[in-house]
């Protein structure tokens, strides 16, 4: 044990003296806290509600009362409605979503610009001409719904419960739909509308690992260029107590520093436990990751090299995770695609959300980077 | 008095390649045995074997009394490497490669200043190992493989690089650490320096032991000893003294007219190597 608490105490204090990767961590951590500050703490989607004319006046009713009863605790959000003589007509403008017309704002179709576009969704409501008719003799008329299915997986969950909401007040029918839940959501206020900060703040926790990983091989692959770590073998520090040691190490350089500014910028808020559980093995994981590229690394810019060959991929699932849409099935099998799935999904609270086969997933693959970790680095001293 | 190190048979081989091929020898406590041999002999394989850096294959090797492939930590407590790389923490301080080491082996009431002071460091002792000559660097070696104070060390070229002065200062701590009790091996591509540190030489080539005797008894066995006697006009003759009437010959000689001196020769540990090797150190 005393061997490993040398092996910890000094090699702190060689990264400590690394002024290149001390510097590299210190730039890492004020851009972490500079990005969650800057960013936006809600999001604001701006929502166009395409209606054909017979369901206009009662789709513009429905999303005022939702708006009013919430104007007073929260921001107003941005919603548009635009009426359509007929379906086909609505449809024809949905698939040009890009070029809706505003008609409030007397905008010509194909001249929205490319910023907009980017936040808003598109929900069209298709009213028969017969609907108000049908609801009167007690029919239920046949509207259609329509959503992008480009739009993230939450907001198409929003606009089915806007059109159940529709439903519920053309028909005068209790439906099954939690009321509270649905304007909050309409709001940007429900659990799973997470902010831009919200999700990078688990997120670049993950960066902040990355990085102590590439601090961590280069402290490992010097050690090994310069040789002493054959006399560190000459002493009684045995194979596995160097390979603790270095695990040890590399673990808490990582995870304290990703841990500390996690809670300075209350990234663990949501769920404190499972968040430190993830930031945890996300740290063993890219120890493992240190291990086998201080192995494969001769000099510092080798380090890098092979850092960012396990780097970039390792990003990929945060990218895919904040963009809208699915995930491949090629992002699926990276080894940080359940770390990065674990933290998002235990950051948005939800009851409902067993962490099991995620935290199982995560460990397999942990475990499986540091076996390949230290059989690589046992090939290297030998 | 038991020996510090006992090999018996010990063989080592990597895939195919037999790097050393049952060997034996033993070294007392107190004694240094300079182990000798060209590059790829086998001399690194056999301290990799008795250091524990490489598994033990074949034979059997005993250091104080305990066997290698027992108790790893209890033999390497006591013992110290230095090697021939200067495998140094150069963005640590000479005090504080030396205090990590002695953490290393558990050791804590050391005074590791006087510790420097012996190689000739303490006035640099809290300067980066970075900022040291290739001399300084090499005493700081010999200094962190005294810092738990070994009953064996092992010596990989340990005045290497270094000038005469400080050649000189590491022979005589070398010789300390003998006279302490210390069995001390060394290897060395320096004849001279194995003659003058060594109480016994081992020679290894290709992987076997060719001989294991003090200098001395190696050079009566296998060297020729002579006389060179210098005349007037460049001229000189060699009488070997190992021939019968060896003494009546330089008897003669020094009666001859213009004689200008007399010289006694004997053979080299480099001169043994080749006669008994077929083939030289380098």
């Amino acid at each position: 044990m005393s061997a490993i608490t040398a092996i910890l105490h000094y090699d702190l204090k060689r990264f400590l003296r690394d002024k290149l990767m001390l510097a590299f961590s210190v730039l890492v951590l004020i851009m972490y806290v500079v990005i969650v500050q800057v960013s936006p703490d809600d999001i604001q989607p701006k929502w166009v509600f395409a209606t054909t004319e017979e369901g206009a006046e009662l789709v513009e009713d429905v999303l005022k009362r939702m708006v009013d009863e919430k104007a007073g605790d929260v921001d107003q959000p941005t919603i548009k409605v635009v009426r359509f003589k007929t379906e086909g007509d609505l449809v024809a403008a949905f698939k040009k979503q890009a070029g809706i017309e505003d008609e409030k704002d007397n905008k010509k179709e194909g001249e929205k610009k490319d910023d907009e576009s980017d936040d808003e969704y598109f929900v069209g409501f298709a009213f028969p001409a017969d609907a108000k008719a049908k609801a009167l003799r007690g029919e239920k008329p046949e509207v259609h719904l329509y959503v992008d299915e480009s739009m993230p997986r939450e907001n198409q969950e929003l606009a089915e419960l806007i059109g159940q909401q529709i439903a519920l007040a053309t028909l005068s029918q209790g439906l099954d739909i939690d009321e509270t839940q649905k304007e909050d959501a309409l709001l940007g206020k429900k659990p799973e509308m997470r902010s831009f900060k919200e999700q990078m703040r688990s997120m670049f926790a993950l960066v902040i690992l990355m990085m102590e990983m590439l601090a961590f091989a280069s402290l490992l692959s010097k050690e090994i260029k310069s040789g002493t770590v054959h006399a560190l073998l000459t002493t009684t520090v045995s194979l596995p107590t160097y390979f603790a040691g270095k695990m040890i190490f590399g673990v808490l350089l990582a995870f304290t520093q990703a841990y500390l500014v996690s809670i300075f910028t209350g990234a663990l808020t949501p769920a404190p436990l499972l968040l430190t559980a993830y930031l945890l093995i996300g740290a063993v994981m890219f120890t493992g990751f240190g291990i086998i590229v201080g192995s494969r690394g001769h000099d510092l810019m080798e380090v890098l090299m092979f850092g960012m060959l396990f780097m970039l991929p390792g990003l990929i699932p945060v990218v895919t995770a904040i963009l809208p849409g699915g995930d491949p099935l090629w992002v699926q099998v990276l080894p940080t695609y359940p770390l990065v799935q674990g933290m998002l999904t235990a950051a948005e609270s939800n009851p409902d959300f067993a962490p099991g086969a995620l935290l199982a997933w995560s460990l397999a693959w942990t475990a499986g980077l540091l076996l390949v970790g230290v059989v690589a680095l046992r090939r290297r001293l030998k | 008095m038991s020996n510090a190190i006992t090999v018996n048979g010990l063989s080592h081989a990597y895939g195919d390649f037999k790097a050393i091929d049952d060997i034996s020898f033993e070294v007392a406590p107190g004694e240094v045995l300079g182990f000798l041999g060209p590059n790829g002999a086998g001399k690194s394989t056999t301290i990799k074997v008795l250091t524990g850096q490489v598994p033990l294959q074949a034979g059997s090797v005993e250091i104080l009394g305990m066997q290698r492939g027992g108790d790893r930590s209890a033999i390497q407590k006591r013992i110290n490497v230095s090697f021939e790389e200067k495998n140094l923490y150069e963005d640590m301080t000479a005090k504080e490669n030396l205090a990590f080491f002695a953490r290393l082996y558990g050791v804590r009431d050391i005074d590791l200043e006087a510790l420097l002071r012996r190689v000739g460091l303490a006035d640099r002792m809290n300067d980066r190992v970075d900022s040291y000559s290739k001399g300084m660097r090499q005493r700081l070696m010999v200094a962190r493989c005294l810092v738990n104070s070994p009953d064996v060390l092992f010596l990989d070229e340990p005045t290497d690089g270094l000038d005469p002065v400080s050649a000189k200062s590491v022979r005589q701590l070398i010789h300390q650490e003998a006279e302490r009790g210390c069995a001390v091996m060394l290897t060395t591509h320096d004849m001279m320096e194995a003659d003058k540190l060594s109480d016994r030489v081992a020679f290894i080539n290709s992987g076997k032991l060719i001989a294991v005797d003090t200098p001395q008894n190696l050079k009566q066995k296998y060297g020729q000893r002579s006389v060179r006697v210098c005349y007037e006009g460049d001229h000189e003759t060699r009488i070997a003294l190992d021939d019968d009437d060896a003494s009546a010959k330089v008897a003669d000689a020094v009666k001859q007219p213009g004689l200008l001196s007399v010289h006694t020769e004997e053979a080299t540990l480099e001169d043994i190597f080749v006669e008994l090797a077929g083939q030289g150190l380098s």
